[in-house]
This record gives C-alpha cells, sequence and structure tokens, in this order.
C-alpha cells in the first residue's frame, strides 16, 4: 500500500496534535511534538508508508515524544517549584477538564498511553493493541487500571461494566 | 455523582472543541523520499548550516556582551516552522536545535577549542553572560543539557546524555524556546565510571554537590544528579573530570545473551560493522520496536570500547528518532569510527587503542 506523505500528514496531523495536548499541555508543545513525530516518518516515508497503518506509527513516535517531554519538564518544575519568581506556562487546554488530563499525565506510562488512544481518539481495544503493538488482553488489563486509578484521583464513580473501551 | 465516563466525555469534547490546529508546512525536513542521493547532499547542507550557525555563535561567544532580558525568546511563541520548501540554510539557522536533535561533532571539536573536556583534562572554565544559553553536549554531539541566563537566573533543562564519551561545553545565544527556569537548578549527567565531576562556581565554591549513583545494569556508568542554590551573578562554571578513561578502566562483562552475539562491555565495538542490537526491545517490553524505529543506545568510550548496554525501552525513542553524524575519536583526538544510526562503527582501519 502506498500512501502519498502530503495526505498522509494533512489527515492526521490533528489528531497527533490533539494527543500531544492531552499528554502535554500545552499547544505549542503539542505541535512542536507533532512537527517531530512527522518530520521523521517524513524521512522514513519510502518505508513507514508500506505499514499497515503509518498512522499508527506516527502516533507512537508522537507518545513517546510527549511523554519525554513529560519526564524532562518534571525535573524542570521541581526546581521552579522552590521559588516563586517564575513559573513555566502550565496549562492551555480548559481548566473545567484540565483536573482530568492532569490526573491522567500522573498514571502509569503504559495506562497512560492506552487511556489517552482510547479518550482523546475514541479508539478501540483492537485499535490501541495495534497502535501500542501489544495485546488486546493486555490493553483491557492497562485500561481497567488506568481508569480506576483516574477514578480514584477524580474522586467520580468507575462503570467497570461499562467502560469507555468497545 | 458524576461518572468516570462522564468527566472522560466532556474532557474530550472540550479539547475537540478548542481551535483545530491545521498542519503548517513540515518543517526542516531533508529528505525527499525516493531521492536518496538529494537527501544526502540535502542533509549535508543542513548539517553544514548547523556548523556554520554554532561556528558564528562561539565565535560571538567569546566576546559576550550582556543582553536585556528582552533578548530572550519568549516561552510561549508558536515554534517557527519554515516552509518545506526553504533552503536548508535558512530553515536550520532559524530553528532552536530541540533535545531531539544532535549537534555535529565536528562543531564541537572544532569550535569549542579549550571549551572542549576531554578525558584527563583537569578543569575547564565556561562563562555565561545574560541572556545566552549554556549547552552541555557530548563529545560525539548528543545535547546533555542546555539553560538560559534570561537575566541573572540560571536557567537550565536537564535531560540524560546516553552515548556519552565525554564532555563537551559551550556556550550560545541561543535560547531554548520553552525552558526558563531558576536557580535553583538540577543538573543531571551520565558519565563514564571513572569520571569525577564537579560543578563549580567562579571562587571554586562547589555549585551544586553532584552526588554519584552507579548505574551498573546499564554498563560502567554513573549518573550525577546534584541541585545548586547559587544565584547567578555572572558565575563561572567548572567541569572537572579529574580521571583518563582507559580501555582497562572498564569491567568485563557479558553482553545480554542474544540470537546474534553482542560484544562484550569492555570489548572494542567491531571494526567496520555496526552493531546490529534490536534485541533490546524484545527483552525489555512486550512491544516489538524494531531498531529502526528505535536506534538502541550503546555507550561507547572515547577510544571504542563498549562501556555499556542501554536497555532501550520505548519511551526513550523520542530522543532517538532522529539521530545525527558522530564521530568517536581515540585518546589523541583522531577520528576512528562513526555512529551510524545510532549504532557504533569504527573506520576499517583502525584498531581501538589499548
Amino acid at each position: 500500500m502506498s500512501v502519498d506523505f502530503d495526505v498522509f500528514y494533512s489527515s492526521d496531523y490533528e489528531s497527533v496534535v490533539r494527543i500531544g495536548w492531552s499528554l502535554t499541555g500545552d499547544r505549542a508543545i503539542a505541535e512542536e511534538v507533532a512537527q517531530e513525530a512527522f518530520v521523521v516518518a517524513h524521512r522514513r516515508w519510502e518505508r513507514i508508508q508500506r505499514y499497515d497503518n503509518p498512522g499508527a506509527w506516527v502516533r507512537r513516535v508522537a507518545i513517546n515524544q510527549s511523554l519525554s517531554w513529560l519526564r524532562r519538564r518534571r525535573v524542570e518544575t521541581s526546581g521552579l517549584a522552590r521559588v516563586s519568581r517564575e513559573r513555566l506556562s502550565e496549562v492551555t487546554a480548559p481548566d473545567s477538564t484540565a483536573e482530568v488530563w492532569r490526573a491522567l499525565r500522573t498514571l502509569p506510562k503504559r495506562q497512560v498511553e492506552v487511556l489517552v488512544l482510547v479518550v482523546v481518539e475514541d479508539r478501540s481495544v483492537s485499535d490501541v493493541a495495534r497502535i501500542l503493538r501489544c495485546g488486546e488482553p493486555t490493553v483491557r488489563t492497562h485500561l481497567r487500571r488506568g481508569r480506576l486509578k483516574l477514578a480514584e484521583l477524580l474522586g467520580v464513580d468507575e462503570e467497570v461494566s461499562n467502560g469507555h473501551a468497545k | 455523582m458524576v461518572t468516570l465516563n462522564e468527566r472522560l466525555q466532556h474532557a474530550r469534547e472540550a479539547l475537540n472543541a478548542l481551535d483545530a490546529p491545521t498542519p503548517p508546512a513540515l518543517r526542516a525536513a531533508v529528505r525527499t523520499p525516493g531521492h536518496g542521493r538529494f537527501a544526502a547532499v540535502a542533509a549535508s547542507l543542513v548539517i553544514v548550516a548547523v556548523g556554520l550557525t554554532v561556528s558564528a555563535v562561539l565565535v560571538s561567544s567569546r566576546h559576550p556582551s550582556i543582553k536585556s532580558v528582552d533578548t530572550v525568546a519568549d516561552t510561549t511563541a508558536a515554534p517557527t516552522t519554515p516552509s518545506i520548501t526553504e533552503p536548508a540554510v535558512a530553515a536550520t539557522s532559524t530553528t532552536e536545535p530541540s533535545m531531539f536533535e544532535r549537534i555535529p561533532t565536528e562543531d564541537l571539536t572544532g569550535a569549542l577549542g579549550p571549551l572542549q573536556i576531554n578525558p584527563g583534562t583537569s578543569t575547564v572554565n565556561v562563562a555565561a553572560s545574560e541572556g545566552q544559553t549554556l549547552t552541555i553536549a557530548s563529545s560525539n554531539g548528543n545535547l546533555c543539557l542546555n539553560w538560559t541566563l534570561p537575566s541573572l537566573d540560571v536557567a537550565m533543562a536537564s535531560v540524560g546524555c546516553y552515548d556519552y564519551p565525554g564532555i563537551a561545553a559551550f556556550v550560545n545565544e541561543r535560547s531554548h524556546p520553552t525552558t526558563r527556569l531558576v536557580a535553583p537548578f538540577d543538573i543531571t549527567i551520565l558519565a563514564p565510571d571513572n569520571t569525577q565531576l564537579a560543578v563549580l562556581n567562579k571562587d571554586g565554591s562547589e555549585a551544586c554537590d553532584l552526588k554519584p549513583t552507579p548505574i551498573p545494569e546499564i554498563g560502567a556508568i554513573t549518573v550525577w544528579i546534584c541541585t545548586g542554590n547559587t544565584p547567578a551573578q555572572g558565575w563561572d562554571l567548572r567541569f572537572t573530570q579529574t580521571e583518563k578513561t582507559f580501555v582497562s578502566d572498564f569491567p568485563h562483562s557479558s553482553a545480554p545473551q542474544v540470537a546474534n552475539p553482542l560484544p562484550a562491555i569492555g570489548d572494542p565495538i567491531p571494526v567496520g560493522k555496526p552493531i546490529r542490537a534490536d534485541w533490546v526491545m524484545s527483552i525489555v517490553s512486550d512491544t516489538p520496536w524494531t531498531a529502526d524505529e528505535c536506534p538502541p543506545l550503546i555507550p561507547v568510550s572515547r577510544d571504542g570500547i563498549i562501556i555499556g548496554y542501554i536497555h532501550n525501552n520505548y519511551t526513550e525513542c523520542g530522543h532517538q528518532v532522529t539521530p545525527g553524524p558522530t564521530i568517536i575519536y581515540d585518546a589523541k583526538d583522531n577520528p576512528i569510527g562513526t555512529f551510524i544510526n545510532g549504532e557504533p562503527v569504527l573506520n576499517s582501519d583502525t584498531t581501538p587503542s589499548t
């Protein structure tokens, strides 16, 4: 299967930015992450375009880069926390939902990956398994644990039997 | 009571309701699919452009002038996204190197001069003025640390420098677009086991208490972490490396067991062929990344000796998906090999010094 890169870029860019946005809480960073991911995809397009799902590849890269950014950010923020003179811009997402994204980002990495694909992209378990290259049982496990923890952090009811994943 | 599904649904709707990001022109792409030779030439141009930019910045940094706070990049500014059709030079000169990039080794070794810290070198002074960015990079070009002095505050970012054979440091006047931190600051450096490091103020006092933590699971490597509380008053930063790294200093230990045996830690990297370490993915993760998607991390000493194998879980791929050209040097700074797609390769006409 051959896919035109421009078409791929145009069709997937917005989704990849939203993934980065939910993970980093910063639109500028999310766009930077998306750019990085697509630049890499472009460099390797001859190979990547033959993948069954190039979009899965670029999402994995974007998620990894977002999580790496988060990890660095935590180190940086730990220094900032000790002084009050200057703060990094935190979250540009709406306040009403920022709590959800903040809570999500505190979960273990695998749970974050699964949940962000399920919540932001409304992906099914099988889709998530294909994107993350793991088994569906693994996805269900991380999804269940992630949802339970998220519900605990947010102080809301978790409807396990009526979960979001399909 | 509100349910989790309702909260998640609301969060997703709010996210989708935000201004839809439109794809900008792809930034600084150096390859046109299907045109390998062109890609190589374009990549070379980018490398040369980066080199010229870094060199120019370094030259100017030797006559540092005090910059006003206004000269520091706006941390909220959108990233520069030059068109894919722009000349490579223009694209490179306006783009801050991200933590995912590597700095061409030629630029570091050529332009840094006395600022480069080589094994055996005692002390190097790096003076950073207000408004400048101080960057610490490994001698094979990986960006390790990058921090800015926006006013008289200390600013820094902290990232690991994984394929680290030595330290190089230089000052430039480009500020990191997203990082403005003030004292106290944290520093994280990965170094060969037998390296001693210190971060000192210009009066000789310790800027931070650099604490070493060996991580034997990845080889003869120590991670140094410290937190400094020194307010920046035009201070100098000194990295001191007190011990020379010899081949014999690295303990011999087994490489991970794989179908295709890898060189042991302490062995020289193979001459003329890359180390294929795609095993890294399969033993540490249930995610079958390939080496192509996530190049392995193999720390190598300056003289081409493997000092560790880093189990490259895929969270690190973000740092490694765009490996650039890097050079491996012997103890006399002669180039003896290169990193190709993250894999060290010795030149076929060189033998590691012992």
